[in-house]
């Protein structure tokens, strides 16, 4: 039962990350590959504000949603100008940055040690350290976060963002700025992000830059694939199908050291076979 | 800045300038006829260099095992193109997904390197091999001569094919514009297949001979593709001179860099100098506008 | 809102409801003690890397760690119960070794864990074991940091406190060099020795002429040797783990670096002058002296066919015959445990003369010698 928990509080996380990433590619056409590195962004500030300046929980969240929101926001202005190709290099470049900085900025970041001791939730008498309220917490910020995006992407601005992915060009003939759209949007998907980087941080109460590279990145990139492009309740079918694949494979009875190649190994091939044969998904409507 | 130091940093510079220039080549001529950059072919590489690791381990000798590493990088490059690439680009799917579809297969080949033959590093050559030389008071290994010397090598080889045969003709009239070659009766999407077959030896060769220099582990290709990458847009996309210019820039970038700075950051400078020439010179030294 | 839409928010409801009933219903679970069956094996959880860095140092632990659970076993096991352990593979990082924690305390609700291996490994998880209140013994991660991990965290290896002073008292007194370059991975283990290092060096008057850090995935050390050459030091102390010493030493050779090289205790690897070959040639490194007993080293012999008793190995066997001796005493409780391992005065074991733990957890012997490789074989220097 309890590491059903383990499991489901996993799936909520990355749902998380999964739906927040799904806005900048799959409603935006924005093809970001370095979604863990703003998910590290959360973590990090998280575990900061809650170790070193002992701040509560959720006062550290929402410090760390703005910081991630903020950086986000900066980095789509700063890439989004480019094109196709050179936007999805420029991410990739940049999630090398951040792992970079996380492991050189020691007196920041602790390095490669990592910050270690990262307190679990507690609103007053109230603690959330018990996995099972812990997952209940999860699932309500996913629930948060699942109404946030299904809000955006139905309003007047999601259809900008669409307009965007489309064809950019038409919506600047119209009008639109489209960059500080794109800015928007980024920063949004971030701030999303950095929730689920708390999240982990005190979950697993340790935090280092190993956890945050580019495969993971890709990572996440595979539950919008396999969940589908623009999509919300897709990313969660995503997460879930990620999620739950390589416990799958350790009843198959992979031995211990060839399971997570064998992991990234099915990622991969499901990035291939969504690309190949089904782009819009397991229940997404839109064709990439 | 002391001479012999001055002239070690020169030396790391031009090597590691070769050994980008080669992985360069092999995507820029790649990407000329496919217009996406391909995240594969990095792994590629890996696939070249554990070739070779493997044909070494069996007892075929090393210039055998050269040859057999190269050949695969090569048949692995187009397998990929014949059963992904080539799909894709019939159903005239958009750019992105040529992308996603080659990080999968980036993350797909890293993982059965992994599975065969373990994550874990493995020198290429047994310690020793190889003599040192004192050039100009800088210490260069015999391995690094000859990274420098195919850089010089297929760089040449790959200038004449492209100016002075008809193959290449065929290959630059495809890359300047792939719907012209059709109607002109070539058969692209075929030769295609062998841009990405000659493009991967290329990757191949710059893994295996990255593996003789360091070693071999299963994530070497993504360091070597970005690092390719960064100088085809430093350099300028689709132009070879550009990416052996920009190869070279990096290279010196890099080694230089680390004089003023601490050098646990060399690997983020090759993603900054990126990041500057996107913001600033997006086109890159040689790309046109 | 269309079908699916409702399947899939049912599903979260309902799954909602049953998480919300059940917690709220259940008291916080503090009971670690294993259900008294019978026969029903005893647990303990097991951190180190089987794979990666320090792989051969992990299972070169896990053997000895295998012949300790035997020898207790074939005695009787823990008052008729079997001893059983549950090994896990850090692989000396940080990342995989707390998800290892989490899923021994939290699946597999293990009262101690024996390990981390790797400083990294150990810092990562020893927050969380000391939440859930269980008891840590690492048999070989020597952080300085680790002394205030926490009141159930444990190591009957010495803190690198020890091994950073010896390694500079040796250079300077010993070896008479007063110019030191450092070339360091960037690890709990790697900085603390280093930290320690430089301090106690420049107190006696050494010079540290340079400090260059580096990735522990880093296979290209170049960079790093070069600004160290440039320095002009007279000696190079290289602190890292296998795989980035084996192309770092190499590397060394081929720059010419023409000065004696020192390392510590993550070199206490036979693969590593294996594949550093002419490269580890009259390399030095400091070690833990551990008293061995003949009847260990034959059976570490018979179980990994090498003469060669790796430095890890001692404590956790030692580790193991502790526990055991505890565990039939106290029982099960971790915190019974823990009181218990306060209390310990271990003699006769392979890995220190007498075993006791200080009021920080830490060992309150520490001993090291220095090893110098010839012929790719690491004996003791004299």
């Amino acid at each position: 039962m309890s590491y059903l928990l383990h499991l489901a509080t996993f799936f909520g996380i990355y749902a998380i990350l999964g739906v927040s990433l799904n806005l900048l590619i799959g409603y935006t056409g924005l093809v970001w590959i370095a979604h863990a590195a703003t998910f590290a962004v959360g973590a990090y500030a998280g575990a900061l504000f809650a170790t070193k300046l002992a701040l509560n929980f959720f006062l550290a969240m929402l410090l760390a949603m703005l910081v991630a929101g903020i950086l986000g926001s900066l980095t789509g202005w700063i890439f989004s100008r480019l094109g196709g190709d050179y936007y999805m290099l420029a991410s990739v470049s940049w999630n090398y940055i951040v792992v970079s900085v996380l492991i050189n900025w020691e007196s920041l970041t602790n390095g490669p040690l990592g910050i270690s001791g990262i307190p679990k939730p507690s609103l007053g008498e109230l603690s959330f350290a018990e996995p099972t309220k812990f997952f209940l917490l999860t699932l309500v910020l996913l629930g948060i976060v699942y109404a946030a995006a299904r809000f955006i992407t139905n309003s007047s601005f999601g259809r900008v963002i669409k307009a965007i992915r489309e064809d950019e060009q038409a919506a600047k003939v119209f009008g639109y700025n489209t960059l500080m759209y794109k800015v928007a949007i980024s920063g949004m998907g971030a701030a999303m992000a950095g929730i689920a980087g708390v999240l982990l941080a005190s979950y697993i109460g340790f935090v280092d830059p190993s956890s945050f590279d580019v495969m993971e990145s890709i990572f996440i990139l595979a539950i919008v694939v396999v969940g589908g492009f623009a999509n919300i309740r897709g990313s969660l079918v995503g997460a879930l199908a990620l999620v739950l694949l390589p416990e799958l494979l350790r009843f198959a009875g992979f031995p211990a050291e060839i399971a997570a190649h064998v992991r990234l190994g099915l990622y991969g091939l499901a990035l291939i076979l969504f690309m190949l044969y089904r782009p819009q998904g397991i229940i997404g409507e839109y064709k990439f | 800045m002391e001479r012999m130091f001055f002239a070690q940093l020169v030396a790391n510079s031009v090597i590691a300038g070769a050994l980008y220039t080669l992985i360069t080549l092999g995507f820029n001529l790649i990407y000329g006829a496919t217009k996406f950059t391909n995240m594969a072919h990095g792994a590629v590489a890996a696939m070249g260099a554990y070739g070779v690791f493997f044909a070494t381990r069996e007892g075929w000798g090393l210039p055998l095992s050269i040859v057999a590493g190269v050949l695969v990088a090569g048949i692995v490059g187009v397998i990929t193109d014949r059963l992904v690439f080539s799909p894709l680009r019939k159903k005239k799917a958009r750019a992105s997904v040529f992308v996603i579809a080659s990080l999968g297969i980036f993350a797909l080949l890293q993982s059965i390197l992994s599975i065969t033959f373990g994550a874990q590093f493995w020198p290429l050559l047994p310690p020793g091999t190889g003599r040192v030389f004192d050039i100009a008071g800088a210490s260069v290994t015999e391995v690094q001569l000859w990274i420098l010397g195919s850089a010089v090598a297929a760089s040449g080889i790959l200038f004449i094919l492209l100016k002075f045969t008809i193959f290449g003709k065929v290959i630059r009239a495809l890359s300047d514009d792939e719907e012209v070659a059709k109607m002109l009766g070539i058969n692209t999407d075929r030769m295609i297949g062998v841009i990405f077959f000659l493009g991967s030896m290329l990757a191949g060769l710059a893994g295996i001979l990255s593996g003789f220099d360091t070693g071999v582990q299963p994530t070497m290709g993504l360091f070597l593709l970005l690092e390719g990458a960064v100088s085809s847009i430093v350099g300028g996309i689709g132009s070879l001179v550009g990416g052996i210019l920009g190869a070279f820039l990096l290279g010196f970038v890099e080694n230089f860099g680390i004089w003023f700075i601490a050098s646990q950051w060399k690997g983020a400078i090759a993603f900054g100098l990126l990041t500057i020439f996107l913001i600033f010179r997006p086109r890159g030294i040689m790309g046109k506008d | 809102m269309n079908s699916s839409s409702r399947i899939v928010l049912g599903i979260v409801i309902i799954v909602a409801v049953i998480a919300g009933v059940f917690a709220f219903s259940q008291s916080p679970s503090t009971s670690n003690n294993v259900p008294a069956t019978k026969n029903e094996p005893i647990k303990l959880g097991f951190i180190g890397p089987l794979t990666g860095d320090g792989a051969a140092l992990g299972q070169n632990a896990r053997a000895a760690t295998e012949i300790a659970v035997a020898e207790v076993n074939a005695a009787g096991g823990i008052k008729g119960r079997p001893l059983e352990v549950i090994y896990e593979d850090g692989k000396c990082t940080g990342k995989e070794a707390s998800n290892a924690a989490n899923k021994l305390i939290n699946a597999d609700n293990v009262p101690v864990i024996l390990g981390g291996l790797c400083s990294g490994e150990t810092n990562s998880f020893a927050a969380a074991a000391e939440q859930a209140k269980r008891v840590v013994l690492s048999f070989c991660s020597s952080a300085p940091s680790i002394t205030q991990a926490g009141d159930y965290i444990f190591r009957d290896y010495p803190s690198d406190l020890f091994q950073g002073s010896f390694a500079a008292k040796y250079v300077y007194e010993t070896l008479g060099k007063k110019k030191v370059g450092i070339v360091y991975v960037k690890s709990d283990w790697g900085s603390g020795i280093k930290q320690v290092f430089s301090e106690e060096f420049s107190k006696l008057g050494g010079k540290i002429v340079a400090e260059e850090g580096y990735d522990q995935a880093a296979r290209d050390l170049r960079t790093q040797l070069t600004k160290i050459k440039a320095a002009k030091p007279d000696l190079v102390y290289f602190l890292g783990y296998t795989e980035g010493s084996t192309v770092g030493l190499k590397q060394a050779a081929e720059l010419k670096l023409g000065v004696p090289i020192l390392g510590a205790d993550g070199w206490d690897d036979p693969k590593l002058f294996a594949n550093a070959g002419a490269a580890a040639e009259g390399v030095m490194y400091t070690v833990v002296s551990a008293p061995l007993s003949d009847a260990f080293k034959a059976k570490m012999k018979e179980k990994t066919g090498s003469e060669e008793v790796l430095a890890c190995s001692p404590g956790a066997y030692d580790g193991v015959k502790i526990l055991a001796q505890i565990l039939a005493s106290v029982g099960t409780d971790s915190t019974a445990i823990k009181d218990a391992l306060y209390q310990v005065n271990y003699v006769g074991g392979v890995s220190a003369a007498r075993v006791a733990f200080d009021k920080n957890g830490d060992p309150v012997e520490a001993n090291y010698v220095v090893k110098i490789v010839k012929d790719g074989k690491a004996t003791e220097v004299k």
